[in-house]
């Protein structure tokens, strides 16, 4: 009956509007009517120009990279150099005047984040010396950070994650590459540990007041990251791809963290299914393993073939209806 | 933004109906949990699809789905669908029930393509299916996962007749869809409506060559079809009692122009998906149209056949214009 109270003092969406329609207590032609009373029109203003802003800066420096990608012979490395520079500097500078808790503001800083990475490429064309790419990302992800400090957006914030995290993968690759104890396998669940200390950071923030990093999407993002990251090599290892078990050593402890805190600490139905569903589809894998280990499978004995499949559909449907469950407890207990 | 007492006042409903009606379903999981949930109904589906082939294959010697499988498949669809249509409580019965529907209704369509040797025939059972699912079964997920059926063997359909002329055909959905879901019928088709918002951009993705419009024959119809819906919106929005003609519409008009005449059709159908949401208020539709968008822009610009320097030319003018939008949208108090 709460609902019900809410219902009769707090704003109504657009899926309350659906229901009355499908009830037959509002007419169809005046559906969309309705629909545009119960819209958050300042809400969606605000989206419209979000959007906009975002596809406008990111077809500019798109330009702007693809134009120093053609690399025109004819202009001259300092040149290149200057204006890039220029760029970088006018960026900032245009951020402090409009100001940088504005959505333009931000913008402005990430484009001249995204500029330093096109300067430390220039440098790279002039200069070719044959370095790791990785020093690129590492000095990138370290100058930019500045920018990103003092930026307080959350989307400044996930340009530098990916930039650090690329720079990372490629050390692993271009300077660990020749140690056993390095495979790709563990360096993607290496940085899904990293990111499961920045959802921990997120977190602690958000709760001492940080307001900047509150919006949801941002703890959306981090545990599907974490999650994904995971999953890849756990899976892989599940379905043959690689032989490296260790990895479940770290997949498992991970989920069952994002999911106590999820479900018991910061209750959050979103992200507590998240992990939920990807839990479910490593089980389902690890399921279809255990069965190809002890039973195996061939199509050559058709009994043995017609066992397997009905073995691997039963778990299959089972761990789906576990998942179902889990679900609706999680759901009523954050109720 | 209005609470209920106040919707029901302004449209003339009935409020203690209105309160029934919307307490019926306050226990219904969220639109993320039902996809997930889905996706493993469907993942089940395909699972005993797999067993049914490999049952009819190893024990019945049949090697290819012909009349045999689709009459499995039909019995397969009959008790999934009587199964969910007992209001089951479970949320795990329920998928399951709509797993063995849909895995039931692929095997009725791949026996008759088999059978015909005819993708139109197995698109044609398939939507008399969905059809038949839609209107005695009522269950939005079956629905959607039928109507995806059918529209998928179309649109191949439609690939091997039409080649790359098409999307021209397939651009036909979008208006359907569009009409669906400004117009709703009190018979819930709100999947059905989805699927045909979804299919222009979806198949563009594979039918359309990314190139700058005016270098391609085909796509022109679809822009044409398209820039009608953009025009029915923006006439449909004031009446609806929207704000008459503000700067978030002529920001609308000049980049639904921009983008039908300049991108894919594609393009133009993710744009759609995000008036659309912004007229309604749709976050769903708000996503996937933005994640489509940002897509055909990446493919399109990766694609194009054209040197860097041209391509860093056209993508720093298109986004010093949506700036420029921006800008505009800003003077007018429609941002913070």
């Amino acid at each position: 009956m709460t609902g019900v109270t809410e219902q009769r003092t707090g704003a109504i969406g657009l899926a309350q509007v659906d229901r009355l329609r499908e009830a037959g207590l509002l007419p169809a032609e005046r559906y969309l009517a309705a629909a545009t009373a119960v819209r958050d029109a300042r809400a969606w203003h605000l989206w419209a120009g979000r959007a906009l802003l975002a596809l406008g800066a990111g077809q500019v420096l798109a330009g702007i990279i693809f134009f120093f990608a053609w690399n025109w012979a004819e202009l001259a490395p300092f040149a290149k150099f200057g204006i890039v520079e220029v760029g970088i500097a006018m960026a900032a500078v245009a951020a402090l005047v409009v100001g940088i808790d504005r959505a333009v503001g931000q913008a402005l800083l990430i484009g001249a984040s995204v500029l330093i990475g096109v300067l430390l490429a220039v440098i790279g064309q002039a200069y070719q010396t044959g370095a790791d790419a990785w020093t690129l990302f590492a000095a990138w992800a370290g100058l930019m950070l500045l920018f990103a400090i003092a930026s307080r957006a959350a989307a400044h914030w996930l340009v530098w994650l990916v930039v650090l995290y690329l720079a990372l993968a490629l050390y692993a690759d271009q300077v660990w590459g020749d140690v056993d104890a390095v495979s790709e396998a563990r360096v993607l669940v290496a940085l899904g540990l990293l990111t499961l200390l920045f959802i921990g950071i997120r977190e602690w923030a958000v709760a001492r007041g940080t307001t900047w990093l509150a919006p949801h999407w941002t703890r959306l993002v981090l545990v599907f990251g974490s999650a994904a990251l995971l999953f890849w090599p756990s899976t892989g290892f599940l379905i043959f791809f690689h032989h490296d078990a260790t990895i479940l050593v770290a997949m498992v402890p991970a989920y069952a963290a994002l999911l106590w805190l999820y479900a018991r600490v910061l209750p959050d139905l979103a992200a507590a299914t998240m992990v939920t569903g990807f839990a479910a589809l490593c089980l389902i894998a690890a399921g279809f393993r255990l069965i190809e280990d002890t039973i195996g499978f061939t199509w050559s004995d058709a009994l043995r073939a017609l066992f397997t499949l009905a073995l691997m559909v039963a778990w299959s449907v089972a761990v789906t209806g576990a998942m179902a469950v889990v679900f609706r407890r999680l759901q009523r207990a954050l109720a | 933004m209005m609470a209920l007492d106040e919707l029901c006042r302004a449209f003339g409903i009935d409020p203690e109906a209105a309160h029934r009606a919307l307490a019926a379903k306050t226990d219904a999981a969220p639109w993320y949990a039902e996809a997930l949930l889905g996706a493993g109904g469907w993942f089940s589906a395909i699972a005993i699809i797999v067993f049914v082939l490999a049952f009819c294959g190893l024990v019945l010697g049949i090697d290819e789905p012909g009349i045999g499988a689709a009459v499995a498949g039909l019995a397969l669809f009959a008790f999934g669908g009587a199964w969910r249509r007992r209001q089951v409580e479970g949320l795990f019965v329920r998928h399951f029930a709509i797993a063995i529907a849909a895995a039931g209704a692929a095997l009725v369509a791949a026996g008759i393509g088999v059978e015909t040797e005819s993708l139109w025939a197995a698109a044609a059972v398939a939507a008399a299916i969905a059809a038949a699912g839609t209107v005695a079964i009522r269950d939005p997920l079956l629905q959607f996962l039928l109507v995806a059926l059918a529209l998928v063997l179309a649109i191949l359909g439609l690939e091997l007749d039409a080649g790359r002329g098409a999307i021209d055909v397939i651009a036909l959905a979008a208006p359907v869809g569009l009409w669906l879901y400004l117009h709703p019928p009190a018979l819930n088709v709100r999947p059905a409506a989805t699927l045909l918002l979804l299919a222009l951009p979806l198949a563009a993705t594979v039918l359309e060559p990314p190139a700058l419009s005016w270098t391609t024959e085909r796509g022109w119809f679809a822009r044409a079809v398209l820039l009608l819906c953009f025009a029915a919106l923006i006439v449909l929005r004031p009446r609806a009692g929207a704000a008459p003609v503000s700067a978030t519409t002529i920001v609308a008009a000049v980049l639904a122009a921009l983008v039908a005449l300049l991108l894919p059709a594609g393009a133009a159908g993710a744009l759609l998906l995000m008036m659309l949401a912004y007229t309604l208020g749709h976050r769903p539709f708000a996503a996937i149209g933005a994640a489509l968008a940002v897509w055909f822009i990446w493919q399109f610009y990766y694609e194009l056949d054209l040197d860097l320097l041209a391509k860093s030319i056209l993508l720093a003018a298109v986004g010093a214009g949506c700036l420029a939008l921006y800008a505009l949208l800003a003077r007018r108090g429609a941002t913070a």
